[in-house]
């Protein structure tokens, strides 16, 4: 018996894997949609994400909008917000710090972040109060499979954020403005030649990528709960997801490797006490990137371009 | 009064963390956001040995710092071969990792952290409680670490770090292993780290994981980004404002304690922004040492003209952030007339050279044989063959996709030969590593120029010299005559090489606001600085006007003449043909064709090559 | 602005030529502080086909670039039919009817063979007109009809630059700025690829302003040329002058 309670333990443990790990793999997609195309690093996603998710609990919960219309105005701030620091900050920021572009706008996106965290608990409470915001929409009813149980939110949010991998995936393949942020991202220079106008591709990719992490943002809500700094931790797996996937990979490809990341660590439950969970994830982020450092150890390559070439940027 | 005290230490605490990370980030142009956590390591392996081994403060704190130093000397082994995006990468999991292993393991306290950490006292002596006591320990490690930071950084150790933050390759390729640089600068500012982690955790009397987090650590780069990168004074300055900023809010504004830390929070987020926007070099800019101060100081008080402070090139030419290439130029023309030669011994007609059907006689000092690369299906260089003589100029000519680039490439250790030899005075130098062939003898230029912008011309110059005691580490730190004797022969001899290119009056210039003939004379000066027998001239006359083009023929026949062995990469056929010796003709790899630029030409088959056939 | 009227041409152009169609004044640019292009006077009337020859690092790629945008001149004026382009973006001079073909990575080398055919035409809203001039590339290359679906990365040098060509088409041009098209081609290719371009520049009422090094080859196809060496126009003269010469190495 003890066998078959292990092996019931194992199963949840890994379901409840896979509908975190969905979640990051989505996590994943959005972050590195940025990065791959744009070459920002956008560590202010963190904000992207808590406004989506705690701007719209607490409208919700503070005034009369329904829940609906709250999310609609969650997501619309979410996407401003990131829009806005393309075309405000990392842009000209960009043009002014030339070839130390890269790091200047990570900085500054890690200077948003800060500043936006505080100010948003500022703003809301004045400062005091633990501010956590919760979001009751979909019913969170258990489901039974077998011995195994995840509540029908569960469900649904593994669902949803799938289909909205997928429809991310074929709006690339299939449609125009897919096939001009994927001309963007191959080939800059080419880009340009065709009329592309590249400054209006990288926001719109921005607000894009805001609105899939909204999608992560309010299921995390919905689940837990919600408060000024609940994008720190998920910024770091999609920052894990993504380079741990490769630059520029389908979504779906994304969505795997999150969703293998979700099992790694919630399986490791089994074998580690929770502390020791996000240690895990970090080594092995940390022991992807040793092999990396590894593969590029050649006297003659010094600096394999361990991304995808970008090319033509003039 | 035991606000003050409280105050300053925390200031020179932090000014700590500032100026070590200025070392790695604003010298070395290495990004860490670990740079709190290596804080962290330090301070909680004191921590760790005062409260659960009872060591005291001394040894507690020689031990952190070695742990600390350590780790960081590790961390700067992959931080080698990464793009510097997976760079940022691996230090923001480095953070992340450390804080989560420093939660997790039960000995140290977990999220509460280890208390109290019993008082520093100094060999036996009063412990010290109050801020007043403590301030005098503070300030004095503070100094200390000032005095380290501001030997390497002005020591020709620092320059080479510059080098590496301005460009890496070039800085290769006049012979520095920056192997070494890198795993210092980073041993040393995660070791300074760790001091700052270790008073961090006596002052508190509590060592907590919330201390060294990745928000303290952006803190710290804040104080950089606001006083000044690549500048020590304003790191200092910036560690005190972002204090004073807090004790501000707090008390001045009588604000609830966690409400002032939000907006100090808020405050230093939107300052970093900021800055980075609108003054990306900082309050102090790189030059704006206090020497500098003090000297442009006595200018203006004495009534002299001249380059001050107030200089464009001296204030603009910023560091950190800054865009290295935009320079900005006071008033003159992107490309001036060429100034005269000195006319210290004139450089005159080159002799004749008497035409013969064969290539002139001369030593063998470079030889590459069968010579292969490819990249993916693309044959780069096929079986490769070619010499180049002592006291000759060799041409290298050839279409567009020759494989032109790739020879320089393969000869000097860019790029490893799939097959074929290279030998370069009777050694295989095929597998040696840039920097390792450069110091051997042969060095080259780049079509793309690669001086050093930010550094004036004479540093430029003066770091190829080889050999230099200043730039060896310990020496840097420890033997500071030994140093500035080897720095005063360097930069004679980085006169002479400035000298014979004709810029020695440029000497104090800030080499990016040249004008571009003058910036190729420049590379040139460099690289004869490092005294390579076999020069590769990658494209010398491109991008320049006619007059700039005699200067530059006329240093390479003197180079010649004086015995040097020069090959050079030119599309200019007339510069070819003037300065040639001996001519190879590539095409896709390979050498099809050898011997004067004259007999060439008159290859009906060549022109058609070149030109294209009917 | 002088070049298109003034004669300085040697001997009559080949065909008669029509009204000016892009005219270069004063034209420096350059990378940077680096200026790489000074003074270049040149035009392009319509139905003409125009090369530029020079060595490498002459600075024909950047005149070519400051041309249609994608570099910010430095001085001097461009017109194109009449209206001032200097500095402006080059997705407005796409949609004024200029498009280029720039020397190295130009498909989209990780997207199939179609996608990059159709982002030719991304400013097309027309369905009708993308598939009018998708029929009509195909019939000039139909290699590119039936690789649809490879990756254009995947293809030979040959193919790459024939894809190249038959996006530009897709953009339906007035004036396609070439630069060096024959990189890297076997000499069999190019002497394809220059008939290619000469009949769509008969046909086509397109004007070609190329920027090459291989000059035997260019000139059947084009009715006047220029040269330049360091930077600067150093002659300027018709085909017909330029095939009596016998050698171009010291125009080189």
């Amino acid at each position: 018996m003890t066998t078959l309670a292990s092996i019931t333990t194992f199963i949840d443990f890994a379901i409840d894997g896979v509908v975190n790990g969905s979640a990051y793999g989505l996590m994943g997609v959005s972050f590195g949609l940025i990065v791959a195309v744009t070459t920002r690093f956008h560590f202010a996603w963190a904000i992207g994400y808590a406004i989506c998710g705690f701007f719209t609990a607490y409208v919700v919960n503070h005034s009369g909008i329904p829940v609906l219309p709250a999310i609609v105005i969650g997501m619309a701030a979410a996407a401003l917000f990131s829009a806005a620091c393309e075309a405000l900050v990392y842009r000209p920021i960009a043009a002014r710090t030339g070839s130390n572009a890269l790091l200047a706008v990570f900085v500054a996106s890690f200077g948003i972040t800060i500043a936006g965290q505080a100010l948003i608990r500022l703003l809301v409470f004045g400062g005091t109060g633990a501010g956590n915001e919760s979001l009751t929409w979909i019913a969170e009813s258990p489901i039974r499979i077998g011995d195994v149980g995840l509540t029908s939110l569960d469900l649904i949010s593994v669902v949803v954020v799938w289909a909205c991998a997928a429809a991310l995936w074929g709006s690339l393949r299939y449609t125009g403005m897919g096939r001009r942020i994927r001309a963007v991202e191959v080939n800059t220079g080419m880009a340009k030649a065709v009329g592309i106008r590249t400054e209006r591709a990288y926001v719109l990719v921005f607000v894009i990528a805001s609105l899939l992490a909204g999608v992560v943002a309010l299921f995390d809500t919905m689940r837990s709960a919600a408060n000024p700094e609940m994008g720190l931790t998920p910024v770091f797996y999609a920052f894990v997801v993504a380079f741990a996937a490769g630059l520029g990979r389908s979504p779906l490809w994304i969505m795997a490797v999150g969703t293998a990341l979700g099992v790694v660590e919630g399986v490791s439950a089994e074998f580690v006490s929770v502390k020791w969970q996000q240690v895990v994830v970090f080594g092995l982020l940390l022991l992807l990137l040793v092999v990396r450092a590894g593969q590029a150890w050649r006297p003659d390559i010094f600096r394999r371009p361990a991304l995808r070439a970008r090319v033509g940027e003039s | 009064m035991e606000h003050f005290y409280d105050d300053a230490t925390i200031i020179a605490i932090y000014a700590i963390y500032a100026m070590s990370l200025n070392l790695l980030l604003g010298y070395a142009g290495q990004l860490s956001v670990a740079h709190a956590a290596f804080g962290g390591v330090g301070g909680y392996t004191a921590a760790y040995l005062a409260t659960l081994q009872g060591w005291t403060f001394v040894p507690s704190l020689l031990v952190g710092v070695a742990a600390a130093a350590v780790i960081g000397a590790l961390i700067a082994l992959p931080a080698l071969y990464l793009d510097v995006r997976y760079l940022i990468l691996l230090t923001l999991a480095f953070s992340t990792a450390i804080t989560a292993v420093i939660a997790a393991i039960p000995e140290l306290g977990g999220r509460v952290g280890l208390s109290p950490v019993p008082s520093a006292e100094l060999f036996g002596g009063e412990p010290l409680l109050r801020p007043s006591q403590f301030f005098p320990l503070a300030l004095g490690c503070g100094l200390v670490v000032l005095a380290i930071c501001a030997r390497l950084a002005h020591s020709p150790f620092g320059r080479v770090l510059r080098g590496i933050r301005d460009d890496e390759l070039a800085t290769r390729g006049i012979g520095k292993n920056i192997v070494l640089y890198k795993v210092a600068v980073f041993g040393v500012a995660s070791g300074l780290a760790g001091l700052g982690g270790v008073l961090f955790v006596y002052y508190t009397a509590v060592a907590q994981v919330a201390a060294f987090d990745l928000s303290e650590s952006m803190l710290i780069i804040a104080m950089i980004v606001i006083g000044g990168t690549a500048n020590l004074l304003g790191s200092i300055l910036g560690a005190g404002l972002v204090v004073m900023l807090e004790r501000t809010l707090q008390n001045m504004l009588d604000l609830d304690p966690s409400v002032s830390a939000l907006w100090r929070l808020a405050i230093y987020g939107g300052l970093i922004v900021l800055f980075l926007m609108v003054r990306p070099q900082g309050i102090l800019p790189e030059r704006w040492t206090p020497l500098a101060v003090v000297r442009a100081l006595r200018r203006r008080l004495r009534g002299e003209p001249g380059a001050g402070l107030a200089s464009p090139a001296l204030a603009t030419a910023g560091a950190g952030f800054a865009d290295p290439g935009a320079i900005a130029v006071d008033g003159a023309a992107a490309d001036g007339e060429p100034r005269p030669l000195a006319r210290s011994g004139g450089l005159g007609a080159p002799p004749a050279r008497a035409r013969s059907n064969g290539r002139p006689d001369g030593e063998v000092v470079l030889e590459a044989v069968g010579l292969s690369k490819r990249f993916g299906g693309i044959r780069a260089a096929e079986d490769l063959t070619l010499q180049l003589r002592r006291g000759q100029v060799t041409g290298l000519i050839g279409p567009n996709g020759a494989g032109k680039t790739t020879v320089f490439n393969l000869l000097t250790g860019v790029v490893t030969p799939d097959a074929g030899t290279v030998t370069l005075e009777g050694r295989d130098i095929g597998t040696w590593t840039i920097d390792r062939i450069a110091r051997a003898g042969m060095a080259r230029t780049y079509q793309d120029v690669r001086i050093f912008p930010r550094m004036t011309v004479l540093e430029n110059v003066a770091m190829a010299v080889p050999d230099q005691p200043g730039e060896n580490f310990t020496t840097a730190l420890a033997r500071p005559i030994a140093s500035h004797r080897g720095e005063r022969d360097a930069r004679a001899r980085a006169i002479e090489r400035l000298e014979f290119v004709g810029l020695a009056e440029r000497a104090d210039a800030i080499a990016g606001a040249l004008p571009f003939g003058e910036q190729k004379l420049l590379a040139l000066a460099r690289l004869l600085a490092t005294e390579a027998d076999v020069l590769l001239l990658d494209e010398p006359a491109s991008g320049i006007d006619i007059d700039w083009i005699e200067r530059m023929l006329e240093a390479i026949a003197r180079l010649r003449d004086e015995g040097k062995c020069i090959c050079i990469v030119e599309h200019n056929l007339h510069v070819v043909e003037r300065s040639a010796d001996w001519v190879y003709f590539l095409e896709e790899g390979q050498v099809t064709a050898e011997g004067s630029m004259r007999e060439l030409m008159g290859q009906e088959r060549l022109a058609e090559v070149y030109f294209g056939s009917g | 602005m002088a070049a298109a009227e003034e004669v300085r041409t040697k001997g009559a152009p080949a065909r008669s030529a029509g009204r000016p169609l892009l005219e270069v004044a004063s034209l420096s640019a350059g990378h940077g502080r680096r200026q790489v292009v000074h003074d270049v006077d040149l035009g392009v009337a319509e139905g003409e086909v125009v090369a530029v020859f020079g060595h490498n690092g002459a600075g024909k790629t950047t005149t070519l670039s400051s041309i249609f945008g994608m570099v910010k001149p430095m001085g001097g004026a461009v017109r194109f039919d009449g209206a001032d382009i200097a500095g402006a973006p080059c997705a407005d001079n796409v949609r004024r009817g200029m498009t280029l073909i720039p020397a190295e990575h130009f498909v989209f080398g990780d997207l199939d063979v179609l996608d990059n055919l159709r982002l030719g035409a991304q400013l097309e809203r027309s369905t009708e007109e993308v598939e009018r001039r998708l029929a009509q590339v195909y019939e000039i290359f139909p290699i590119l009809e039936q690789r649809g679906s490879q990756l254009a990365g995947t293809m030979s040098g040959g193919q790459q630059r024939m894809l190249s060509i038959g996006i530009a088409l897709m953009s339906g041009p007035r004036l396609l700025l070439l630069d060096e098209p024959s990189l890297g081609l076997s000499p069999s290719l190019v002497q394809q690829m220059m008939e290619v371009i000469g009949r769509l520049a008969r046909e086509g009422s397109l004007s070609v302003l190329l920027v090459e090094q291989n000059v035997i080859q260019t000139l059947p196809v084009v009715d006047r040329a220029y040269f330049m060496r360091s930077g600067r126009i150093i002659l300027e003269e018709s085909s017909a002058e330029l095939r009596k010469r016998d050698s171009f190495w010291d125009l080189f």
